[in-house]
This record gives structure tokens, sequence and C-alpha cells, in this order.
């Protein structure tokens, strides 16, 4: 689709997709299925069709309308997409016990990522004219990635950052997006046409990923999921209790000397983003292989997320248990975790976060 | 590059124990075909990687361009060495 290149990020986007099979390469350890942390994927390849045509031809609210119905039948009468709401939701809202409550909640949480769904697609199809990105703090984030060394994006599945990333389309700079390759959203229409480096290729994506960094570019980050990898991860409090996050951004980070620049993109109107830099997070250089030198720098990108879910509840699009992957990665770990120095991460002594209310 | 090749081995093993803090891991310690990644061998993980991509880059300029080759090149001081020699700018 030619509107997807015109709001790829930067420049030189060749939609090129590292993504060698993965498990094929040792040191990729995924104990997890691939639906464990996917999103609720119940759609089909014709549903997909339908909204596609549905875009282009009427535009985004009748999509909208439909995916309302579509949202409250799948969340009506399946109960596998409520149950992957409720992972999220029993975090964020703990006292709400009710059934009906609990429905609806669900409910609105699958509307809102209907309505990204929807979005991102109508941002490729019908280009940036169907949304507006809000960016208060452009000029900064054009500053530090304009720098000469290179910058990490840290990003998370919250509101919708493929199009708020459009909004950094004048960098000028080659951008690298480090994520697992959505089929969905390219049946759709993905507005990232950035070079796509798969997590899962181990040993190769990162070494793209540092040469990348160390020639100065953009990398973009999914600070909030470990796609199954249960050695290179670091534990965290999230809303009340321990999550682990990908160790990957803090050791590239300390390694090439980069700082992380914290983007979220919550959907702030009809046709309106806001890219908000949340933090940039300097990594100090030289912190090794000990995953317990980082754990301050991953707090930090966790209590971005943790006002983005104060402000913004219903845009927080993991459907899977982060607190049980916590609980698992535990117990999959080895004692040396793949180093002969590194330490398990700590299962306390984390900052204490106070249990997000409503 | 003026160094032979046994010399760029030795010079790889010993940036590897000193510079990825390998536990009573010495030079001498790393054969010439042991695996550095991985389960057995040198036991380091993807992630460590990334050190050694720096380091490489820093001392050598080493910019590996054939990312589809990059596993077969990071197997082992055999394969990495040659590779190095082809292909360091420093």
């Amino acid at each position: 689709m030619k509107s997807c290149a015109t709001v790829a990020v930067g420049c030189n986007m060749s939609g090129e997709t590292i993504n060698d099979a993965p498990g094929t390469d040792s040191s990729v350890k995924e104990p997890y299925r691939a639906a464990d942390w996917s999103e609720p994927g119940t759609g089909k390849g014709w549903q997909y069709r339908f909204f596609w045509r549905l875009i282009r031809t009427f535009g985004k609210r009748p999509a909208y309308h439909i995916s309302y119905i579509v949202t409250f039948w799948y969340v009506l009468l399946f109960p596998s997409v409520r149950k992957r709401c409720r992972y999220y939701l029993d975090h964020r809202f703990p006292d709400r016990q009710g059934k009906a409550r609990r429905f609806l909640d669900s409910y609105h949480l699958i509307r809102e990522f209907g309505k990204t769904l929807v979005d991102i697609a109508a941002f490729g199809i019908l280009g940036k004219s169907s949304m507006v990105n809000v960016c208060s703090d452009v000029q900064r984030i054009r500053e530090l990635c304009g720098r000469e060394k290179g910058v990490i994006l840290l990003n998370a599945h919250c509101g919708c950052w493929q199009v708020s990333l459009a909004a950094l389309e004048n960098l000028r700079k080659p951008v690298s997006l480090l994520m697992v390759p959505d089929p969905r959203s390219q049946a759709l229409a993905d507005p990232c046409a950035a070079k796509v480096i798969d997590p899962r290729t181990g040993l190769t994506g990162v070494i793209a990923v540092t040469q990348a960094l160390l020639r100065g570019e953009v990398v973009a980050i999914m600070g909030d999921r470990t796609f199954g990898d249960v050695q290179n991860v670091i534990a965290a409090s999230f809303l009340g209790k321990k999550v682990f996050l990908p160790l990957s951004p803090y050791r590239l980070a300390s390694a090439t000397g980069v700082p992380i620049v914290v983007l979220l993109a919550p959907r702030t109107g009809l046709k309106t983003y806001e890219l908000r830099l949340a933090r940039v997070i300097e990594v100090p250089p030289g912190l090794g292989r000990s995953d317990k030198e980082y754990v301050t720098y991953a707090q930090q990108f966790i209590a971005c997320l943790e006002e983005f879910v104060q402000e913004y509840a219903w845009q927080f699009f993991n459907f899977y248990d982060l607190w049980h992957d916590g609980a698992s990665a535990d117990n999959h770990r080895k004692p040396d975790a793949g180093s002969r120095t590194r330490s398990a991460a700590p299962a306390s002594g984390e900052r204490r976060l106070e249990t997000a209310r409503e | 590059m003026n160094r032979t090749l046994d010399e760029v081995k030795c010079d790889l093993k010993r940036l590897l124990a000193e510079n990825l803090s390998l536990e009573d891991v010495k030079p001498q310690d790393i054969s010439d075909d042991m695996n550095l990644f991985g389960d057995g061998g040198l036991g380091l993980d993807s992630l460590d990687g990334v050190e050694i991509v720096v380091l490489l880059q820093r001392q050598y300029g080493l910019d590996v361009k054939d990312m589809q080759k990059s596993r077969d090149i990071f197997r082992c001081i055999n394969t990495l060495a040659p590779y190095l020699l082809a292909n360091a700018v420093k």
C-alpha cells in the first residue's frame, strides 16, 4: 500500500524484515506459546478485508460503529476474550467484582482496542489526514534523535504508537523497529514501514540492533513484552505486583551509550493522538551483564506506564498475564541465567508502588 | 590490519575474557572451536552479543553487513577471527 510509505518514520524505510525462523537459535528460549502474549486475535481474514473496504469506501466513522457491534459480539460469546481482558483489569481495577461491571469493563477495553485498530488501518489506507498528531514534545524528541549518537525509542502497547510515531517522520535518520511482525496489521495497512527486526531471531537481531545504534540510528523497542524470553528479563513492580520486562533496552543503552526516550501515544480524541515524551532514561555506560544493575532504569519505564494507565485506563493493550509471566519467568530462569556472573532478578526490594485506583 | 590470524584469535580471547565479566575464564580457557553462544561452550546468550559487537566495533571498526550470516560468523573464534581479519578497518 503506497500510503504506508508516506507515513514511515524517518527516511530510508525499506520495510525490510529481519525474521529468521524463530527457534533455530539455541539462545532463544520460548517456554510460552506465542498466543500467550498476543492480542486477542479472533478476527478472520475476511473480516479484515471487510473493514479494509469499509474504511476505504466510507471512512472511519462507520467502521467504528461496526466495530462496536463486533467487539460486543466477541466479548459476549468468547469467554477467552473476557479472560484476556481481566489480566490487566483485575490489577487496574481490583475493587470491581460484580459480573455486570466486569463484563462492561472488558467490553470497554476491547472496544477501545477495536477503535485503535480502525485508526491504524485508516491511517494506512486514507493517509495522514485521517488522524492528527499532537506532539508538544516534538522539538525535544527531534533534538534527541538528531544527535550524532543513536537513540532508543521505548514504546509500549498502549494508545497507538504506530500512528503517533509518524509525527517523527522528518527525523532524517533510519529507524528500526524491534518487534514481532504482526500479520494482522499488515493485512489491514501497517502505517509503520520502518525496518522490522524480529526479537525472536536472537543473536541476529541483537547484532542488527546494536550496529544500528552504533551507526547513530534510531531503534524503537516495545519495552513491555518479553516475547517469551525468560533469560534476558528484568523485574519491576507494575500496579503493585512484579512483572518481568525485556532487559535488552537497558543493556543496549549502557553498552552503546545512547539515551532511552520513552514515548507513549494516548488517543486523545476522535481524530487525535498525542505523542508524549514521557521520560528520558540515561543508563550509565559499562553496567555490564548483571541485570541487578538495570532495575532502577526499568522501574523508571514502569513509572511512565503507571502514570499512563492512571490517565488512560482503557488504552493499555496487553491481553496476557504480565504478572503470571513474572512468576513463571522466576521458575524458568536458571540460577546463572545464561551467564556465569548474572544473578537472578530480585524478587523483592523494588520500589513498592501504590496499587492503582480508578 | 597487520595481524596474523593467530594474533587476532588471541586478541579476541583476551577481549572476551576481560570485558564480559566471565568469572574464572582466562583467555587460554577459550578454545578456537568452542561455541560462544548457547548451552555448552562459553555459554553466552544472545544479549551478550551487544557487548561483543560494541567491543569489535570500537576496537577494530568492525561492521557486520551480512545479517543473515551473523549467526555463523559469531559461532566461535575459528569463524569470527577470519571475518574480523578480512573486514576490520582499524
